[in-house]
């Protein structure tokens, strides 16, 4: 009998998606399932907090030249 | 990558359709009234008016900000004269933008304008010409309308910020005049770098001069043969948008004869002799040394040497050998 | 900035092409409105209109075409000047050429405003005697007499320009009016922002906002980008926050805001039972009409009369005393003209309260390409919109700096705007300086490419950048950037036993549309939140035929 598990797909390209399995790998609760390179099943609950997760590491790596002048 | 490759850096092509800049077109008309009486029965001078003014207003109704200019070219009294705007009332630019919303008013406008300065050129006009002059010629009135367009595309957006376009239409009756060539192809060049197209509209006989000038500028050249239907040659062929023209196909009827040709004798040559000075060319050396166009005097020395008919050496009889050896 | 013009033309133009034949027909009875649509057409439309115009027979649709030039694709084309565009060479078949494309959208736009109709006739070969059809375009009767009337002067303007000449009540001057009306507009503007206002706009501007989807009731919400400040009054039309459609709004230029409004304002009267055609005619002759002079009410009909009031909401009209004069306003005036030169509406109330001479730059923001940005203004409407975008750091008395950041943008991209609409309207504001430099750069790219090259290559084709490309670049890369994670929330399906049933069940939601993922290999497929009770009944229904 085939199953049907609810989620959200997650659509991304490989190195976002290579982030999201990183983000995972701490709290084992966010991905249900690796469908393909692009693709994803998440729990739909943790989406915002991926997000923002997301948002704060893809942050490190940019530069922000208001930083310095407020240190 | 596909991503930035497609969206973020597709270039948005500056389109012909979203071109609203508005455009300043020149009018150059031809006044002179000895060529005006040659055409007496075919079209007379008022008619021609009319035609422009409905032409300056469809102008006009194009843009809210197009604007226009109308000059005539000589006359027995006073050289190339400005009919609108007026140079001596500085108040009129003002006064046109404040117009241009409506509509009416302004054709209304424009319109009485020319024709009260018109009248007036006319009514100044000496009855008895037998002695006077003409004063003026096409190039004297295209210059004018050239630096006229210079201020207004180039010196005034620098203090305004507006951008205008220009194209001028010059409407010709007479013949060319060899005189008027040096300053006739300065009007043009500096037309070409100015980037401001030049129609004609000729009525008459053909000018090699004129279709020069469309062919340099980019612009359309048209003789009319049927003189009735003016209008619709002023609004359809001769009408075509500085911003239109990239994608239009420009409907000349001239076919230019690149060809050299004398200037003496219009001839056309291959070999023939140049002005060290202005570089007209010549199939025969003129009278008097002089070279019409700059008139500048010929060397006199050189001169007669190249006049010098070649020497002919009488031919030596040669006898025929015939069995035997002749002796001469 | 032709841009944003061209949107309002779009947004006009699809009202218009959306009216009944009948009503098109009714408006073109007056020349004035005739003048106005014209204005508004594409240029070569205009220039088809006028060919056609005094032409007394119609034209076919062949010799139409022949004006354009047949488009370069990538290979050369034949150059003869007279070919039909329809023998053009091209690279791959069904290829139509941009020139081909804007001559069709031109004649469509024409037609659908029902200026153009084309008929078919048989027309006679005169070669071959033979009967052929042709397609032939006419121009709409009416529209033609009543344009050429317009041109040739023959009609006496029957609009109310003729009958003014009474002036028994002061005049008001320009600088009153200007005052007046940007006052009443950066009123609403500051109210969309959500900026202090010292008197809140009309509740029929208020609903207007609401209807047209600038604004919107909202519950209290902390997550709000523009924070509230209005003083506790219940009543929901005032508490409106501002959508995503309102920043767009805020962006454009003064003439496409108050031609949005008025479309608006035009959808709503339709439901209020006016007469669609007085109100677009009002609307025109408003464009026509001198600024500074007055106009006595007696000449409007009744609808009109209950327009007058409303307009006066807009700053387009002063209205002192009732029933006897109005004043159209400065943007009232510039209605129908193109003029991107209009000022804006911060610059002008600048000049107005300095009461100094002219302001000589129009459009002043100064873009560097490290990200810094200087704007000469002080209208805190303007410092207002830029803090949407801009990280701005120092105020100065003339002039305000700030960064473009990732942050700053980053904000805006979360409330809505999308990077197109700040590349325009920095493009739009830029200063004059700028607008020059990048002219001459354009110039010397130009004559440079022609002296090179004869051949134009499409791919390499100049524009004028009048905000330096890396800032462009980098201001779409940061939208890019925000959606590299795209979510639908679904049911995943895996666990068949066997191909069958896999592809019955998934080929079923293919044809209904609910697929969003699809893997044949390992039997897995995801479908969107709304399709899972379709396919459960689906499935059901199989169960019960095998059963």
């Amino acid at each position: 009998m085939p199953r049907a598990i609810k989620g959200a797909l997650v659509k991304c390209d490989p190195s976002i998606r290579a982030l999201i399995l990183k983000i995972d790998a701490e709290s084992h609760d966010i991905v249900i399932e690796e469908l393909d390179d692009t693709h994803l099943v998440v729990d739909q609950n943790r989406i915002p907090f991926v997000k923002a997760e997301l948002a704060r590491i893809l942050a490190q790596n940019s530069y922000n030249p208001l930083d310095e002048d407020e240190a | 990558m596909d991503a930035i490759a497609d969206r973020a850096f597709q270039e948005k092509q500056h389109n012909v359709s979203q071109d609203e800049t508005p455009s300043l077109l020149a009018v150059v008309i031809d006044t002179n009234p000895l060529e005006w009486t040659k055409l007496k029965g075919v079209i007379c001078l008022k008619e021609l008016c009319k035609s422009v003014l409905v032409l300056l207003n469809a102008h006009l109704s194009l843009n809210s900000g197009n604007r226009v200019a109308v000059l005539t070219s000589s006359s027995l009294n006073s050289g190339p004269k400005f009919l609108y705007p007026d140079p001596n009332d500085k108040t009129y630019e003002k006064r046109e933008s404040l117009l241009s919303s409506d509509i009416h008013r302004q054709f209304k406008f424009v319109d009485q304008k020319i024709i009260q300065e018109l009248q007036i050129l006319l009514d100044n006009e000496p009855l008895n010409p037998e002695n006077q002059e003409l004063k003026g010629s096409i190039a004297g009135a295209m210059s004018m309308a050239l630096s006229y367009i210079n201020r207004l595309t180039n010196i005034e957006p620098e203090s305004t910020g507006n951008t205008l376009r220009a194209k001028m239409l010059v409407i010709s009756i007479s013949d060319d005049s060899t005189q008027q060539y040096v300053p006739f192809m300065n009007c043009i060049f500096s037309a070409q770098k100015m980037k401001v197209s030049i129609d004609v509209c000729k009525m008459g006989p053909d000018s090699s001069f004129l279709q020069q000038a469309s062919d340099v500028t980019n612009g359309v050249y048209m003789l009319i043969k049927n003189v009735h239907g003016l209008i619709q040659y002023l609004t359809t062929a001769l009408f075509i948008d500085p911003s239109l023209r990239p994608i239009m196909v420009l409907p000349t009827n001239s076919d230019l004869d690149f060809r050299a040709s004398c200037f003496v004798t219009n001839k056309v040559i291959d070999i023939g002799y140049v002005c060290s000075v202005c570089l007209c060319i010549f199939s025969i050396i003129p009278r008097n040394n002089v070279c019409p166009t700059c008139q500048s005097k010929f060397d006199d020395a050189v001169v007669k040497k190249l006049r010098q008919k070649p020497i002919v050496i009488p031919l030596q009889k040669k006898k025929k050998l015939e069995d035997g050896v002749q002796r001469t | 900035m032709s841009d944003s013009s061209n949107l309002l033309k779009t947004t006009v133009n699809d009202y218009l092409e959306n009216l009944p034949e009948s009503v098109h027909n009714k408006l073109y009875q007056s020349s004035i409105t005739c003048l106005a649509i014209f204005r508004l057409l594409p240029s070569l439309a205009k220039f088809y209109v006028m060919s056609l115009l005094f032409n007394e027979h119609s034209v076919s649709y062949i010799d139409l075409t022949r004006w354009i030039r047949p488009d370069n694709m990538t290979h050369l084309v034949s150059s003869s000047t007279k070919s039909s565009s329809s023998s053009a060479v091209t690279n791959f078949p069904g290829a139509i050429g941009k020139n081909k494309m804007y001559q069709n959208e031109c004649l469509k736009r024409l037609k659908q405003l029902n200026l153009i109709k084309d008929v078919r006739k048989q027309w006679t070969n005169p070669n071959t005697g033979q009967l052929t059809n042709v397609v032939v375009l006419q121009l709409n009767p009416m529209f033609r007499k009543n344009f050429r009337n317009a041109l040739t002067g023959s009609q006496m303007s029957n609009d109310l320009n003729n009958d003014i000449e009474m002036t028994d009540v002061e005049e008001v001057s320009e600088e009153f009016l200007d005052r007046y009306s940007l006052m009443k507009w950066e009123n609403i503007l500051h109210f969309m922002v959500g900026s202090e206002v010292p008197e809140l706009p009309s509740i029929g501007v208020l609903s207007l906002l609401r209807h047209s989807g600038l604004m919107d009731i909202g519950e209290e919400n902390e997550f709000i980008a523009t924070p509230k400040r209005f003083k506790g009054d219940n009543m929901d039309l005032k508490s409106m926050k501002i959508t995503q459609d309102g920043f767009q709004f805020l962006l454009q230029d003064i003439n496409a805001q108050i031609w949005q409004l008025l479309l608006q304002y035009l959808r709503m009267s339709e439901k209020l039972m006016m007469n669609p055609v007085d109100v677009l005619n009002f609307i025109f002759m408003l464009g026509s009409l001198e600024l500074g002079k007055q106009y006595p009410v007696t000449l409007l009909s009744d609808t009109q009369v209950i327009m007058l009031e409303d307009l006066v909401d807009y700053g387009l009209i002063y209205y002192p005393e009732k029933n006897r004069y109005f004043y159209p306003t400065r943007m009232a005036t510039t209605l129908t003209s193109e003029k991107t030169t209009f000022k804006t509406a911060s610059m002008s109330m600048n000049q107005v309260l300095e009461g100094g001479p002219e302001v000589k730059d129009h459009g002043s923001i100064v873009l560097e390409t490290n990200f810094k940005l200087y704007c000469y203004t002080t209208s805190p409407l303007q410092i207002a919109i830029l803090n949407l975008f801009v990280h701005l750091r120092t105020r100065f008395a003339n002039m305000v700096t700030g960064m473009i950041t990732r942050e700053s943008v980053r904000e805006a991209l979360r409330n809505g705007i999308t990077a197109d609409q700040i590349i325009k309207y920095l493009e739009t504001h830029a200063h004059s300086q700028m607008k020059k430099l990048a002219e001459e750069k354009l110039l010397k790219k130009l004559e440079f490419d022609s002296n090179a090259t004869e051949t134009q290559q499409i791919g390499s084709q100049v524009k004028l950048e009048v905000i330096p490309p890396t800032v462009v670049d980098q201001i779409k890369l940061w939208q890019l950037e925000m959606d590299r994670l795209q979510t639908f929330a679904g049911f995943l399906f895996k666990d068949f036993a066997n191909a069958q049933e896999f592809e019955q069940l998934a080929n079923y939601a293919d044809e209904v549309g609910v697929m969003l993922w699809r893997d044949d290999d390992k039997r897995k497929f995801f479908v969107t939140e709304e399709g899972i009770g379709q396919l459960n009944d689906y499935a059901n229904r199989l169960k019960r035929h095998r059963a």
